[in-house]
């Protein structure tokens, strides 16, 4: 939940100085609305919300609203998959986006 | 596990492949060892770790790239495995049917080269997803409308190849191909129908140009590598009405198909619509385990309950009206008044659905071409995570309907599965696509899935009913089923094979298709 409750001020100055940048310019969080989003948007019409949310608990269910994640651990399922979610190809995401994003998401 | 090499290609033959592919498309764009898990069949229904494992994959970039990837490929009797985009998962997704093929991964050739307001089209290459074209057309407030289906992530290029359906009036997406470039096995590159006359300026509006229509040869084959794609996209209507109509006992498919069948051929129903089973509606929109902890496939007292709760039936026609209201209103009309014939039957638009999430918004969205995944949430209904489409094909008729649904519901059930399926009115015909559910972690799971599939296919094929596409592993089943007058059809995909790929480097054994070094091996 931490991130959605930052004072607009705040997140200026992190999006300026914390946000997750890939090296060839896609932030973590267009890396996500691109790939990641239609599955994992809030809401039980998105597939990977809703099995997080029963698997995990309904306080777990949305990625960008977690703060437990750990980089490695979204760098790995990524590209191996997890229950009904595909991994996903180096040519979707690159390993630079890829870090990028994870950094995203646990920041 | 390390993949096995491919049949009658040595170490350093690969080794030296892998060298010069990676002089080609560039070191960081050939992957190996850890990194190849991507390309593998997320979804396994294999016990055996040996089979449909890639050796490697490669990431061309352009046309000029695949022609040398073939010169070498060549060189060294290496097979490739061409993917669109490699998300055609309840079929195997990027995974080769023989283990050792280089995946050659075309998602870098995401270039939308043209989209065509006026005349309604666009020409692009295979890695463009529906995502994509969709944010592309919204970008710039074009008003054309995709016809996608239900992933939305998917190649609009790799979909229209492998035949697959959405569900606007455009639903037949390789109907709606016009014009592509295909990159041979020998490395030339053709342009088919008017593309093939130089300045030309009808590519993309007529199909056929001159002499032989050989379009149909590159979808679901092994005999080049498709670069380039047109698409028909429909321009915006003028309206757009979406309804469900309701069925309440499992026999009303008899009718139900009965009563389509005029409505389809006469085109009053203007989409590629769909009936869609209990299951597969509440499984999007809910989880089994909120309705039922036991084991196998759901009671029909259970069933009660969900149509209540969702109000869905037992069948769930899901259709939509496109036009000036005047036009829907009168088609609508006839529609109703057909279907009000079977009783207990009920009608419902947007406005009449009570609950936030529900079925027929979300095929709202879907039958007007907005790209989703939405569909997915059916790999939730059992937790299970895998998924794999058994889709045969039948005429319109009632009969057809109820004995397909009998045979499959039943065998599905048997070996302990929920019945989730639709049937897409085609033009002319049924496909009934079955999708099975299943815990891909689970290997005796996976065994029972595959001694189900094999049945399916024989039973259906002994009824004279056969698959329209199929998942990697039952390619050589399916195909052996379309034998009729001693394997004609086949001995002719050979002969073609033969003469356009002699060296077999382009997907062996896709749909069935071995070149000869190979015959002899899956024989």
């Amino acid at each position: 939940m931490m991130k959605r409750i930052l004072l607009p001020g705040l997140v200026l100055f992190l999006a300026g100085a914390a946000t997750a940048y890939a090296e060839q310019g896609r932030s973590g969080k267009e890396i996500f609305n691109k790939h990641c989003v239609h599955c994992h948007a809030p809401g039980y019409e998105y597939p990977g919300t809703l099995q997080l949310s029963v698997t995990r608990g309904k306080d777990k269910g949305v990625l960008e609203e977690r703060d437990d994640l750990n980089a490695d651990y979204i760098r790995y399922i990524v590209r191996n998959g997890l229950r009904a979610m595909p991994p996903f190809k180096p040519t979707n995401i690159t390993n630079e986006e890829l870090k990028a994003l994870a950094d995203y998401l646990v920041e | 596990m390390t993949a096995p090499l491919p049949s009658g290609v040595s170490p350093e033959s690969m080794s030296r492949a892998l060298e010069k592919f990676g002089n080609i498309v560039g070191r960081q764009w050939v992957f190996t060892e850890k990194d190849i898990s991507p390309y593998e069949d997320p979804y396994t229904i294999s016990n055996d770790e040996s089979e449909y494992k890639p050796y490697a994959a490669i990431a061309p970039d352009s046309v000029e790239q695949i022609q040398a990837i073939v010169k070498v490929a060549n060189e060294y009797g290496i097979p490739l495995w061409p993917v669109s985009r490699g998300k055609n998962f309840a079929y195997g997704g990027a995974a080769p049917v023989m283990s050792g093929s280089i995946v050659l991964d075309l998602n870098r050739m995401n270039r939308i080269l043209e989209v065509n307001e006026e005349f309604g089209y666009a020409l692009v290459e295979p890695g463009v997803s529906y995502f994509d074209l969709y944010d592309y057309i919204q970008e710039r407030g074009m008003k054309l409308w995709l016809d996608v289906p239900d992933p939305g992530w998917g190649s609009v290029v790799g979909n229209a190849l492998d035949h697959g359906i959405g569900y606007t009036p455009y639903g037949d997406h390789f109907m709606m191909q016009c014009g592509m470039e295909v990159v041979l096995a020998n490395g030339e590159v053709v342009r088919t129908g008017m593309g093939a006359m130089p300045g030309n300026n009808t590519w993309q509006l007529f199909k056929y140009g001159f002499g032989p229509y050989v379009d149909g040869i590159f979808s679901q084959s092994n005999f080049g590598i498709v670069t380039k794609m047109g698409i028909w996209l429909m321009p915006e209507p003028a309206g757009y009405r979406p309804y469900l109509i309701t069925f309440e006992r499992e026999d009303d498919i008899e009718e139900i198909t009965e009563i389509l069948r005029p409505l389809k051929v006469n085109n009053i129903v203007q989409n590629a619509a769909t009936v869609r089973s209990l299951v597969l509606d509440a499984a999007v929109v809910s989880t089994k385990s909120q309705y039922y902890d036991g084991k196998g496939p759901i009671p029909p007292s259970v069933a009660k309950k969900i149509m209540a709760d969702q109000q869905i039936g037992m069948w769930n026609f899901c259709g939509a009206l496109y036009g000036p209201p005047p036009v829907t209103d009168a088609l609508w009309s006839v529609i109703r008044d057909a279907f009000s014939k079977i009783p207990g039957a009920k009608f419902y638009f947007p406005e009449d659905r009570k609950n936030k999430f529900d079925i027929l918004l979300h095929r709202a969205e879907t039958m007007k071409g907005i790209p989703k995944l939405t569909e997915f949430n059916f790999l939730n209904w059992d937790g299970g995570g895998g998924h794999v489409g058994f889709s045969p094909v039948s005429p319109i008729t009632g009969k057809d309907a109820i004995k397909q649904y009998r045979m499959v519901s039943n065998r599905v059930r048997e070996y302990g599965f929920d019945y989730l399926g639709l049937l897409a009115i085609g033009w002319r015909e049924l496909h009934h696509v079955v999708v099975i559910v299943y815990n891909k972690d689970d290997p005796e799971e996976r065994q029972r899935l595959d001694e189900l599939f094999n049945i399916l296919v024989d039973e259906a094929a002994a009824e004279g009913y056969g698959e329209y596409r199929t998942h990697i592993r039952y390619m050589d089943r399916i195909a052996n089923t379309y034998n009729w007058n001693d394997n004609a059809l086949m001995k002719m995909n050979q002969t073609i094979k033969d003469a356009l790929d002699p060296n077999g480097i382009i997907a062996p054994g896709k749909s069935g298709i071995w070149p000869k070094k190979l015959r002899g091996e899956q024989s």
